[in-house]
Order: structure tokens, then sequence, then C-alpha cells
């Protein structure tokens, strides 16, 4: 809580500041009356929200199991489904466009995204394999951010409906962190013939989780003209660098470890935005152009 | 366009100092020597793995003895982080493993038993052959019940079934006989020998080890488990805890200084910590008299291992046990007083038992359990903790 006052503070710190180099002690440039100056030095705010998909990059796998003789093909095999379970974002958007169609622009947000694996196990009987019993746990991982990415972003076309493209990075502070397992076994040593649930299990795995993340962002968009304001749809993906797992906590003994033989992977997150946002300009609009005065 | 330029470059900047400020975390990745879990696993239905031992060999790793399917004998080999190297199964012949594992010039060497003679073979394993092989044979010690290292070599107690004895074995460095002892039963216990060694009954806490000038040992004498004391130079004993049957007796010992132990006792299901204790070597006494702290949380009659550990420069007394709850249970004890600095409890969900831990060359505890996976299958674990971790709940 306190890193994300923090953060809030030198945000609105760097906003503020850098709303005063621009509008006060630095001197406003001078306005030709043409279109294509028009919306130069103009600042817009507005909210945005969607919803996301994730998918993990594992960089190093680890499990708690080592074998003494390799395990049957498809088990003790970590499966990350990609981009299938949906999270959701919202938060802010400040603007400012410092040449035509071309701006810098610090999009705060709050964001949570989520991703599973699947893994199982088997041991049988050797005389007769049909003896068997087989676990299968799937596990979600949900972790929530402050995410702030700074983009740059240019404007394609002029008009109500302006299509744009974007590029920057992104720094994000981790809220929260939860896993989820969900256990399930097909015993036909004890009779079964059939999948049976066995045991939901939810852990927080903050501590197992590092504080932050940083990547690349990129993606594409538009504005739509909507009387002062504009509204539009933007897709992003964003492109995590950072290994998310704290290593320290790797093996560090919980339910997940010696309970459902989970062991965190090195892994880096990439998810994909889609946000409708819709903004509106900090100066006062007198044409339908946004001229500013 | 410059002053453009100047806010740019003024945001841009703020905005990486602030990512910087708030971002100098400790967090690491994973360094895979420090910590760790391992369950040392194969699909068999069938098999059962009981772990007896381990030894640190030097850097590279460390060395598991275990039983499986009962008493059978199985060797593994485990690298630095707890990743499986070579495991070997020993013909059907050699039995009944039992505790005391040596690493010596680049060899391994434990005791194992005939499964008909009975007689006691002295195994040597190394990872250039990934097998054992008998090093020596010891046809007049049978029912070798446990060893353990000594000041100038080893000591090995067996139970003689001609003269209903426990006896004590002293070897040298070299593993050669130096003097043996034997100490009266005065009636024929066979029958809880064989239960113990096939575990088709209750596994005894059978121990041995030094105290100054004299061994110790934990075996049947007179009736019952007792803890007797002995002569270093000839095992001439001269002090006794007598137990009562088997229901009542010591189950782990430590001996810290001058005449003080710690110990640990169970009397008909209850387990006793006894963290610091001054015991007469050289007279009798009764185990069920020794007051020390009960642990109800214990399994029934728990099998008890105790060390004297440096954690950071302070000497600790270091118990691991099990629960009734299937957790492997840690308490560490300030050496000096007795008194409890903290307890630690791993293993979740499924059964995890403590079988016996080492320290590491980093500093680090490294603990050898049981564990039944799937809450079934009964395999071999190794637990790592790093010195960090250590510290924390010993300290």
């Amino acid at each position: 809580m306190k890193k994300t006052l923090i953060v809030g503070f030198i945000a609105l710190t760097s906003i503020l500041s850098t709303n005063l180099i621009a509008q006060g002690k630095l001197k406003r440039p001078k306005q030709s009356g043409s279109t294509a100056n028009a919306t130069a030095n103009q600042w817009w705010i507005g909210v945005r929200g969607g919803v996301n998909f994730s998918s993990a990059t594992m960089q190093e796998s680890y499990s708690v199991f080592s074998f003494t003789q390799s395990p049957t093909e498809g088990y003790d095999e970590k499966k990350y489904n990609a981009f299938t379970l949906p999270g959701m974002q919202f938060g802010f958007s400040v603007s400012y466009e410092f040449l035509e169609g071309l701006s810098a622009n610090v999009l705060p947000s709050y964001a949570s995204y989520r991703f599973s694996y699947d893994n199982s196990f088997r041991w049988y009987n050797t005389s007769n394999p049909d003896i068997n019993v087989s676990t299968f746990y799937t596990v979600e991982t949900r972790l929530q951010y402050i995410n702030l990415p700074l983009t740059f972003k240019y404007q394609l076309a002029k008009g109500k409906f302006k299509p744009y493209v974007q590029a920057g990075g992104y720094y994000s502070f981790l809220t929260d962190a939860l896993k989820k397992v969900d256990t399930k076994s097909i015993d036909k040593a004890s009779g079964a013939d059939s999948e049976i649930n066995e045991t939901k299990l939810s852990v927080g795995i903050n501590n197992r989780t590092k504080k932050a993340n940083y990547g690349l962002v990129g993606g594409v968009g538009f504005t739509y003209n909507l009387g002062n304001a504009r509204v539009g749809l933007e897709v992003n993906y964003h492109y995590g660098f950072q290994n998310l797992d704290n290593g320290e906590f790797k093996y560090s003994d919980n339910q997940l470890v010696t309970g459902t033989y989970d062991i965190p992977d090195d892994y880096s997150l990439n998810n994909l935005e889609l946000s409708m946002q819709v903004i509106i300009p900090l100066k006062f609009i007198t044409s339908k152009d946004y001229v500013p005065l | 366009m410059r002053n453009l330029r100047y806010t740019f470059r003024y945001s841009f900047i703020l905005f990486i100092l602030t990512i910087l400020l708030i971002s100098c975390g400790k967090e690491v990745d994973f360094v895979p020597d420090s910590s760790f879990i391992k369950i040392f696993n194969d699909e068999y239905f069938e098999s059962a793995y009981i772990p007896m031992d381990i030894v640190q060999a030097g850097d590279s790793g460390y060395f598991i003895l275990s039983a499986y399917d009962t008493w059978y004998t199985y060797i593994l080999r485990v690298d630095e982080n707890g990743e499986f190297m070579w495991d070997y199964k020993l013909e059907d012949t050699y039995v009944n493993p039992i505790k005391g594992l040596y690493y010596k010039d680049n060899a391994f060497y434990f005791f194992c038993m005939d499964d008909l003679s009975l007689g006691t073979y002295l195994m040597k394993a190394t990872d250039q052959s990934k097998a054992a092989e008998v090093e020596k044979v010891y046809a007049d010690i049978i029912y070798p019940l446990h060893s353990s290292a000594v000041s100038d070599g080893f000591l090995l107690e067996s139970y003689n079934r001609e003269s209903y004895s426990t006896r004590l074995t002293k070897l040298g460095a070299d593993f050669s006989s130096a003097w043996h002892e034997e100490y009266g039963v005065e009636e024929d216990i066979e029958e809880s020998i064989i239960g113990h060694l096939t575990r088709i009954g209750d596994r005894l806490p059978f121990f041995t080890g030094q105290a100054g000038n004299k061994y110790f040992l934990n075996g049947y004498y007179n009736y019952s488990m007792s803890m007797l004391f002995v002569n270093v130079n000839d095992g001439q004993q001269t002090g006794v805890i007598n137990g009562f049957r088997d229901k009542s007796a010591i189950s782990s010992a430590q001996y810290i200084n001058g005449n003080s132990f710690a110990l640990s006792r169970f009397s008909f299901d209850e387990n006793i910590i006894i963290p610091r204790i001054d015991i007469n070597t050289s007279s009798i006494g009764i185990s069920s008299d020794i007051e020390g702290n009960e642990h109800p949380e214990m399994t029934p009659n728990a099998t008890v291992y105790t060390e004297i550990l440096n954690v950071n420069g302070k000497e600790i007394i270091l118990y691991a046990t099990s629960t009734k709850a299937g957790q492997i249970l840690l308490y560490a004890y300030d050496a000096l007083n007795g008194k409890l600095i903290g307890t630690h409890h791993l293993g979740r969900i499924n059964p995890y038992e403590a079988v016996d831990f080492v320290t590491t060359s980093d500093g680090g505890l490294l603990i050898l359990g049981n564990t039944f996976v799937n809450g079934r299958f009964s395999r071999i674990t190794l637990i790592k903790m790093s010195e960090k971790e250590l510290i924390e709940f010993a300290y």
C-alpha cells in the first residue's frame, strides 16, 4: 500500500511538473492556426478499461520430483495454457500531444492477470499396468498489478476516426498473488474408472512472486470524436522481461510444494489487453478540430 | 521545439527515476543448491523405499542409504542440487542396511546383513562402479543393528542370538575388529529383532555413540531396551539407564560436553524431550525417572534423531521427529541452557516422516525423510534448508 501511494505521488508530481513546464515556465508555441498545429501541445486525460488474456513463458522448469526411472511421456510436465483465462484492467490515461499526431502517454492502471498450467503424475503396477492411479493438477495463477506504462502514440490519419499505433515500456508493481490448484484423479487401483474430484486449494503467493515486473508494450487502436471527447478501442501486447518467480522461496515448504507437488517455474508474463477508453482534452475546446486556446 | 524536447526528456527521466527508486527490491532468482525439496520417485506401484541414512560427498552431492520392500538394500546418489545421479538395488542376499554411512577416500561405506547366515557385510560403493560391493565380511557378527563413527574408528552394535546378548564391536579406522563385548539380555528377544529388521514389528531405537571417554549404546539389556555406558578401551560396562521391556526407553541421545547429554525417551506411547541433563555414566538409572517436556504431538514411541549443530556460531541441539499429523518436526534448543529456541514443521497434506539430518558445507541443513506420495507410495525425500532458513528458526 505504501509503495502504491509513493508510485501515485511521484507519478502525479511527474505529470503536474511536466504540465507546469509545458504550460507555465516554458514558452507556449505560437498558434499557427493551421490544423497541423491545432492539436499539438494538447493534454488529454481519460479513463480506460477492458479485458486481458495472459500467457506465461517458461524460462526454466522445476519439479519436486527427481525420477529414478524416466516417467511415462506426458507426465511430470507442466503444460501451459496460453491466453485462455480472462483478466481485467482499468485505469487512467494522461497524454500529451507534443507534435501533431505524436503523443506521449502515461497509462496507469490496475490489472489482474490469470494463467494456468496442467500437470499430472502416474503410478502403476508393473505386472499389471491396468492397476494404476493418475493424479491431475490444474494450477491457476492470479496476479494483480498496478501498471505504469509509458508509450508513444502515432496517429495514422486525421478526421473523426483516428487509427494509431503505439509502443513503449511499462513497469508494474505487484499488489496481490494467488494460486488455485484443482486436483483430480483416476484411481483404477481402487476401482474407479472415471475422474474423481479431489481437493481444491487456494494459497497466497505474494512472497513467492517478485514485487515488480517490467517489459515492452506495443499496440494498435483508434479513437472516434464524440463531441468534445474521444472514445476509442485499443489492443496492446505486454511483453514481460522479468522472471516473476521469487527464487528465495521457490522450494519453501507449503501446501503447494509438499502437498500438490507444485514448484513454480522461472517464467515471464505476456498479456494481450483489449481496452476501451474515453478521453477529454484538458484545454478548453473552441472548434470541432480541438484547436486549443 | 526545444522546449518540447525538454518537456519530453524531463517526463521520461522522472518516470525512469520513479521506477528505479521503487524497484530497489531484494528479490533474487533461484540458487539451485541453497534450498530444495526433492522426492525420489518412480512410477511403480509396488515400490516402497525406507531411507536410513545420508552422508555428504564432499562438494559433489549426497549419498543415501535406504531399505526397499521391507528389508532389501538400496543406495541412491544425488548431486548437490538434490537431483538424481544414479541408484543401485543390491542383490536379495544383502538385507537389513543399518544406520551408519561413511564417506571416505571418495567411497561410501555401510553395513548390511546376509539374509541366510545373518552375518554382517561392510559394503563399499563408488561413483565409478555405481554399485556396491562387499568390502569385508564379519561372519561372527550377526543381526547388525546400528553403527556410528567414533574418534578412532567405528562402533557396531548387533544381537547375538546364541548367547542372548547385545554385542558391541569396536572397529578401527580401517574397519578391522579391535574388540567386542557382550551385554546379557537374559532372554530370547530374536522375535523382536526380526520384527524390527523386517518392519513387521515395532521399530526399536538402537543407537551407539561416544561421550568423552565412554561409549554408549542403546539396545536390549537385562530384559529391556536400555542405554549402556562402557569403557572406550575394552567395552566394559560402567553404567546403565534401564528401560522397561520395549515399552519405555531412551529414544535418542546426543552427548553435549562434560556429563551433559541431550536425550529423548518414550514411555508407553508418551514422548519426552530432555534437551540438557547431567548423567553419571558410572551409575544405574531408570529412563522413566528422567524428567523432561512431554510432546503429545509426536507419534507414539516416536523415532527421534538428535544432533548438536553450530548455527551461526551458536551451539544448538536439534531434534528431528515425526508428528501425528504426518509432518516432520524440528525442535531447536540452546545447548547451553536447554531452552527451546524454535520449532519448524515440514510437509503438508501428504505424510512426511523424519529419518535423519546433516549439516551441509554451505551452512545449511539437509533433512532426510520418508514420504508417501499421493498419500500412499513410500518414497525418499530430501529437504535442504539454506543457512538463512536455518538461522530463522534455530538461532
